[in-house]
C-alpha cells in the first residue's frame, strides 16, 4: 500500500499544478468533476515528469486515475515495475 | 442544389431508406428512421407554439438524440442554439438571455446545470432522452419527453423556413465579458459542404468522425457533409477523449474513411504514440482545423498512414466551418518549415491587407480577411459588434465587397498561399478553443477576493499550446490561493479558460502611463513556472 507522504506528495501536485484542492484520498476525481479530458491530460502528463515514469497508452485506464489513493498505488506499481526493468 | 440543411436527410431516406445515418456507442440508426424521429419532433415543437426563426438551445451531450434534436429544430423553421454542456450555469445564462430563447432541448447529463438555467430563465424544456427519470427536475418540468412523441405523427412538414434563414447560433468568447452569437444560414453551410463533398469525393460508402462537440462548428461539417454524401455519421463519445489508445481502437474499428478534428486530438495521440505503421486501413483522408498542427505530429501522421489524404482547413466559425483549404503533397521534410492555410475554398477569396484595406506584397505581414458564401450576417443582436467585424470596403482590390475582418496576421508565399502567423489581439487558441483574455478578466474582475488582477497567454512549443497566466493582488486581509481562485472563477468560465499558471504579487507592474505592462508580466510567469 502507498504510504502517507505519498499521497500528500500528489495532493500537493494537485493544488500546485493544476490549483485543484482534493477533498479526500478517497474522492472520485471525474464524479466530482475534478478531472475531464483536459486537465486529465495535463495529470498523465505531470505525472510523468513529477515520478519520472512513461505512462504507455495502454495503461491509461479511468480506472487507474479515479482518485488519489487509485493514482498513488499506480504510481507506486509503475516505478516498481520500471525499476525492475532497468534492472 | 438543395434549400434547406434537412432536406439531405428526407432525401436519402427516400433514396435509400434502410442505409445508416448516425452511428452512436454502436447504435445504428438509419435515414428513414432519422427522418420520422424529426419530423415528430418539428411537429411537437410547433404544436408547443415554436415560431419560424425562434433560437431553440440544445444542451445534450453528443448523441443520436442531440442530432434528432438538431434536424427536429431545422424543421420546425427554427434555429438551433448548442450549448456547452460544461459550462457553467451563469455563462449559459448570459447565452439564453442574449438569443432570447424559450426551449431548450436538453437530456440527462445536464440535469443540474439545466435546473439553474430553468430556475433563472424560465426557459422550457423538451427532454431529448430515452431515460426519463431526471426529466422532472425540481425546476426544469419537461413538457414534453422522447417517448412522448411517438404518439406524433411521422408524416413530413411543409417546410417554414428559407435558404437565407439562420440554421444555428454559435456563441464564442467575447472580449467584453459576454459570449458573441454567430449567426450561421442554411446557404452559408450547404455552400461549404457541396464544395467540401465534391473537392473530397465523399461518397455514401464513407464513414465520417464525429469528433468535434456539437457547439463546434467543425461538427457541422460532420454532421451535413455525412447526411449530403448518404454517408453514416460516427459519433465520438466525450468520454474516448481522454484515452488516445480508445480513440485509435475507436477509427479502426469503426472502419472510419475520414477523420476530423483540432490538432489536439491528433498531437494526443502521437505523444502516446497509437498509431501502427499502415494502421486504419479503411481511413481515406484525415481533416484538421481551429490550430496550427505541429508539423512534426503531422509527419509522425503522414509517416504511418502513407495511404491517406491530408489536408488543413483554415477558418473563423463566423465564416462558417473553413474558408480555406491546403493538402499537403507529402511528408514534410523540414520540420521548420510552416504548412500554409493555403487557397480559398469555392465561393470565397482571401484578402491579405493593411489597416487601409491596401494590399500587401507577397511575403509582408498583414491583416487576412475574408469575402464570399460563407459570412455570417453577423452577432445576434449585435449591430456595434457587427459593425466592428464585418466591414464593407470602398477602396483597394476588394472595393465594394463585404469582408469578416478576421483578426489574423498571415502573409502571401511565394507560392501564392497564404500562412497564419498568429493573432493581431489577445484571443487564442487553446485545445480548438477560442477564448478572449478580455473574457477571462471581465471573470476576474468579478471575484471580490482580488484588488487587481491581469492575465497574459504564454504560447508553448509543446503539447498544450498557448497556457493562460493569471497575476493578481490580492484585497489586504484576503488569503487566497489560486486553488480558490481557480474554483471560484469555474463558476463563471467553462473549464478550458481558466487560468492553469496563477502568481500572487504585492502590485502589478506597470507602463509610464499606469497601465498593466503585460510585457513584462510575460516575462515574469516562465521564470516562476521554471
Amino acid at each position: 500500500m502507498p504510504d502517507r507522504p505519498l499521497y500528500q506528495e500528489i495532493e500537493q501536485f494537485f493544488s500546485e499544478h493544476l490549483n485543484i484542492s482534493v477533498p479526500s484520498v478517497n474522492t472520485d476525481l471525474f464524479d466530482a468533476g475534478i478531472l475531464d479530458s483536459l486537465t486529465f491530460v495535463d495529470l498523465v502528463l505531470h505525472l510523468e515528469q513529477e515520478f519520472d515514469i512513461h505512462i504507455g497508452a495502454e495503461e491509461l485506464e479511468l480506472e487507474n486515475f479515479r482518485s488519489i489513493e487509485k493514482i498513488a498505488a499506480f504510481a507506486t506499481a509503475h516505478s516498481g515495475l520500471q525499476k525492475a526493468g532497468a534492472a | 442544389m438543395i434549400e434547406r440543411l434537412q432536406e439531405w436527410v428526407s432525401l436519402r431516406a427516400l433514396q435509400s431508406p434502410d442505409s445508416v445515418a448516425v452511428v452512436c456507442r454502436g447504435e445504428k440508426t438509419t435515414y428513414t428512421q432519422l427522418d420520422a424521429l424529426t419530423n415528430q419532433l418539428a411537429r411537437m415543437l410547433i404544436e408547443k407554439g415554436c415560431q419560424r426563426g425562434d433560437r431553440i438551445c440544445l444542451l445534450l451531450p453528443k448523441s443520436t438524440a442531440a442530432i434528432v434534436g438538431i434536424l427536429g429544430i431545422l424543421k420546425a423553421g427554427c434555429a438551433y442554439v448548442p450549448l456547452d454542456p460544461a459550462c457553467p450555469a451563469a455563462r449559459l445564462t448570459k447565452v439564453v438571455e442574449t438569443c432570447g430563447s424559450e426551449w431548450i432541448l436538453a437530456g440527462s447529463g445536464s440535469a443540474a446545470v439545466l435546473d439553474e438555467l430553468v430556475a433563472a430563465t424560465g426557459i422550457r424544456v423538451g427532454w431529448l432522452d430515452r431515460d426519463d427519470s431526471a426529466a422532472g427536475l425540481k425546476q426544469a418540468t419537461a413538457e414534453f419527453t422522447l417517448a412522448g412523441l411517438a404518439s406524433v405523427s411521422e408524416a413530413p412538414l411543409d417546410p417554414r423556413n428559407t435558404s437565407i434563414d439562420p440554421a444555428y447560433i454559435m456563441f464564442t468568447s467575447g472580449s467584453t465579458g459576454n459570449p458573441k452569437g454567430v449567426v450561421i444560414t442554411h446557404s452559408n453551410v450547404i455552400h461549404f459542404v457541396e464544395w467540401a463533398v465534391d473537392y473530397f469525393q465523399l461518397g455514401d460508402g464513407e464513414k465520417l468522425s464525429g469528433h468535434s462537440p456539437l457547439h463546434f462548428d467543425l461538427s457541422v461539417f460532420d454532421v451535413f457533409g455525412a447526411f449530403a454524401a448518404g454517408a453514416e455519421l460516427h459519433l465520438v463519445t466525450p468520454d474516448l477523449n481522454v484515452l488516445p489508445n480508445k480513440l485509435a481502437a475507436f477509427i479502426r474499428d469503426s472502419q472510419l474513411t475520414q477523420w476530423f478534428s483540432v490538432p489536439s486530438a491528433l498531437n494526443y495521440m502521437a505523444k502516446f504514440d497509437v498509431v501502427r505503421p499502415g494502421d486504419f486501413p479503411h481511413l481515406k483522408r484525415l481533416l484538421w482545423c481551429g490550430e496550427v498542427l505541429p508539423v512534426p505530429v503531422l509527419a509522425y501522421w503522414m509517416q504511418r498512414l502513407p495511404h491517406v489524404t491530408f489536408t488543413n482547413l483554415y477558418g473563423p466559425t463566423e465564416a462558417t466551418i473553413a474558408s480555406a483549404y491546403y493538402t499537403v503533397p507529402g511528408c514534410p521534410e523540414d520540420l521548420r518549415a510552416a504548412i500554409p492555410i493555403g487557397a480559398p475554398c469555392a465561393g470565397e477569396k482571401l484578402y491579405v491587407m493593411d489597416d487601409n484595406l491596401q494590399p500587401v506584397a507577397p511575403g509582408v505581414t498583414g491583416r487576412l480577411y475574408i469575402q464570399g458564401v460563407g459570412l455570417s450576417p453577423g452577432y445576434y443582436r449585435d449591430p456595434v459588434k457587427t459593425g466592428e467585424a464585418f466591414v464593407q470596403s470602398s477602396c483597394g482590390p476588394a472595393c465594394g465587397e463585404r469582408l469578416y475582418h478576421t483578426g489574423d496576421l498571415a502573409r502571401v508565399g511565394q507560392d501564392g498561399l497564404v500562412y497564419f502567423l498568429g493573432r493581431a489581439d489577445s484571443q487564442i487558441k487553446s485545445r480548438g478553443h477560442r477564448i478572449e483574455l478580455g473574457e477571462v478578466l471581465t471573470a476576474l474582475n468579478a471575484l471580490e477576493s482580488l484588488r487587481e488582477s491581469a492575465v497574459v497567454a504564454i504560447p508553448t512549443s509543446g503539447f498544450e499550446g498557448a497556457i493562460i497566466c493569471c497575476a493578481y493582488v490580492a484585497q489586504p486581509q484576503r488569503d487566497v490561493s489560486p486553488a480558490v481562485l481557480r474554483s471560484e472563477l469555474s463558476k463563471l468560465l467553462p473549464g478550458y479558460m481558466l487560468p492553469t499558471r496563477w502568481m500572487a504579487m504585492q502590485e502589478l507592474p506597470k507602463n509610464a502611463n499606469g497601465k498593466i505592462d503585460t510585457r513584462v508580466l510575460k516575462e515574469q510567469f516562465p521564470l516562476e513556472i521554471s
